[in-house]
């Protein structure tokens, strides 16, 4: 079941377009990783989809409601924690959360107690007193304490320190097994690696790649390290193969995914002695989308649809 | 849309809560100001030869330029004294007031990312903009209602009842006015400068 979708959402401000035709699908149970570089549009697809922003063109539905005229709806069911949480100074932590609960209409107190005690968060502090990661605590335990049906997370870690961030990722996995769906933009590989099943990549307001990891990967390289008896002759004039680079004895290369066992085969041939295989990382992977080479056009080639 | 005011209510408190202390600062030094004043110039114009002698001074160009042209100068009670001299610097300090308070909780909490906040809550469009207006508005009545009731605790001669509120009054109108005024340059200006700006650029054109 679809819970969230925009449809050729476009956003203008003035002459400049941030959002292209953007298409994007969160299926119920689902966490979606929105990734892509600085201004790619990000944040503003977030905040079309809150109904903070209009969108110019397109469509943006959130549980088949409008996220512009329904929003009041639509956000009694949704949490969202953005990447740079602002508070008000003289508030406490406490206060604050309560204020959202309050807000939002749902609560779940013990769940909120046992938050701030993971987070570790002293709630009886004054906001204007908070060290950026303790604000984002706070938007974090006011979010996972509530009963949505959906979490709209925009760069929630920014600032968290590793034990936090892994706390934050427990919550994450908590409420996928609780069935909810998680939108995660993030720069944090490892982090949309571990939590998210299919991810998105946007650059200049445009989706250029979608799927589950497995099948980004598809497209993308494998790295090997191997250590042979005898030279592996002819390896360069191989198809697929890359950036090879002598190692002490060994020797590192980058392999296209659909030419690896062709490869294989080859190095065979010499006596292998060491054998390494690391998968692409998402962090590869994404770097050629970043630098904006590879792209698109691999896509078609890998076909993983 | 009545979703547009979603949740009104309890931004309004939330905003009453922040200011806590501001607006009761507020309010309360600006009646004590003027219930002061009104005291000291019965204390310093105790006859009526005294007051008439102040009208007489009142009635030279410079004080003009300062206070503004002089009216009841024939007859210049404590109440005359204070609608002439003292109203219109209060009326003054209440306009900022009112543009502070405003441009506080609308384009300064824009800025700094706390609407958005508010906006990823079920809280509609328009209900920020209406709890300012509302907690404004109440400010407003209470400081009238303080220096009316305030003035006319006084017992002073020339300062009945009616006058009293209707001085209070007259404060509160300009705050409740100028509290409207930064609101809408809230929505048409950039940045919070801005709003600051144009509130101050029309409070001098006024007055
Ligand atoms: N209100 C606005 N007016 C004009 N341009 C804007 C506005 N908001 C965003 N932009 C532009 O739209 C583009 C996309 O910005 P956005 O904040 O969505 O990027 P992002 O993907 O979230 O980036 P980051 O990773 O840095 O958070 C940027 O070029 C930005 O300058
Ligand atoms: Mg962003």
């Amino acid at each position: 079941m679809t819970v969230l979708m925009t449809s050729k959402l476009t956003k203008r401000f003035g002459k400049f377009t941030a959002l292209d035709g953007v298409n994007m699908e969160v299926n119920k149970g689902e966490v979606y990783g929105f990734i892509g570089p600085n201004g790619a549009g990000k944040s503003t697809t977030i905040r079309v989809l809150l109904g903070i922003l209009k969108a110019s063109e397109g469509e943006a539905t959130i549980f088949g409601k409008d996220a512009w005229n329904d929003a009041v709806e639509i956000h009694k069911q949704i949490a969202f924690v953005p990447g740079d949480v602002n508070l008000w100074p003289n508030l406490t932590g406490g206060e604050v959360i309560d204020l959202f609960v309050k807000l939002r209409g749902s609560n779940n107190k013990n769940r909120r107690e046992e938050l701030i005690q993971k987070f570790d968060l002293d709630p009886s502090k004054k906001c204007g007193t908070y060290s950026k990661g303790n604000r984002q605590k706070v938007a974090l335990i006011s979010a996972f304490s509530s009963e949505a049906e959906l979490y709209i997370l925009d760069e929630p870690t920014s600032g968290l320190d590793p034990l936090m961030e892994r706390i934050f990722q427990e919550c994450v996995s908590e409420a996928k097994v609780a069935g909810k769906s998680v939108l995660l933009s993030s720069h944090i590989l490892s982090e949309v690696e571990k939590l998210c099943d299919r991810i998105g990549i946007i650059r200049q307001g445009k989706i250029i790649e979608t799927g589950t990891l497995k099948e980004l990967r598809h497209l993308t390289r494998t790295s090997l390290l191997v250590e042979t008896i005898e030279p592996i002759a002819a390896l360069n004039d191989l198809k697929g193969v890359h950036d090879i680079q002598e190692q002490e004895q060994a020797l590192s290369l980058q392999v296209d995914a659909e030419e690896l066992s062709n490869v294989i085969k080859h190095i065979s041939k010499f006596g292998v002695i060491k054998l390494e295989s690391a998968p692409p990382t998402l962090e590869d992977l994404f770097m050629r989308h970043y630098k904006g080479t590879g792209g698109t056009s691999t896509v078609g080639a890998g076909g993983a649809s | 849309m009545p979703n547009q005011y979603h949740n009104t209510g309890k931004i309004a408190r939330l905003i009453l809560r922040q200011d806590r202390m501001r607006i009761p600062l507020w309010i309360i030094a600006i009646t004590l100001v003027t219930l002061i004043t009104a005291l000291a110039f019965l204390g310093l114009y105790a006859t009526d030869q005294e007051r008439q002698a102040i009208a007489e001074t009142m009635n030279n160009p410079a004080m003009i330029a300062m206070v503004g042209p002089g009216y009841g100068l024939d007859n210049y009670t404590v109440g005359a004294m204070m609608a002439h001299q003292m109203l219109l610097f209060s009326a003054i300090v209440v306009a900022i007031m009112s543009i502070l308070l405003v441009t506080r909780h609308t384009r300064v909490d824009e800025e700094d990312g706390r609407i958005e906040m508010i906006l990823a809550l079920p809280a509609g469009r328009l209900s920020n903009l209406s709890a300012v207006t509302g907690v404004l508005i109440g400010t407003n009545l209470l400081l009238a209602l303080l220096v009316g009731l305030g003035l006319y605790a006084l017992a002073i001669e020339s300062m009945d009842l009616v006058g009293s509120l209707l001085y209070g009054a007259a404060l509160g109108a300009t705050g409740i006015f100028f509290a409207a005024v930064t609101a809408l340059f809230a929505q048409l200006s950039g940045n919070s400068r801005g709003t600051l700006g144009f509130s101050f650029m029309i409070l001098g054109l006024l007055i």
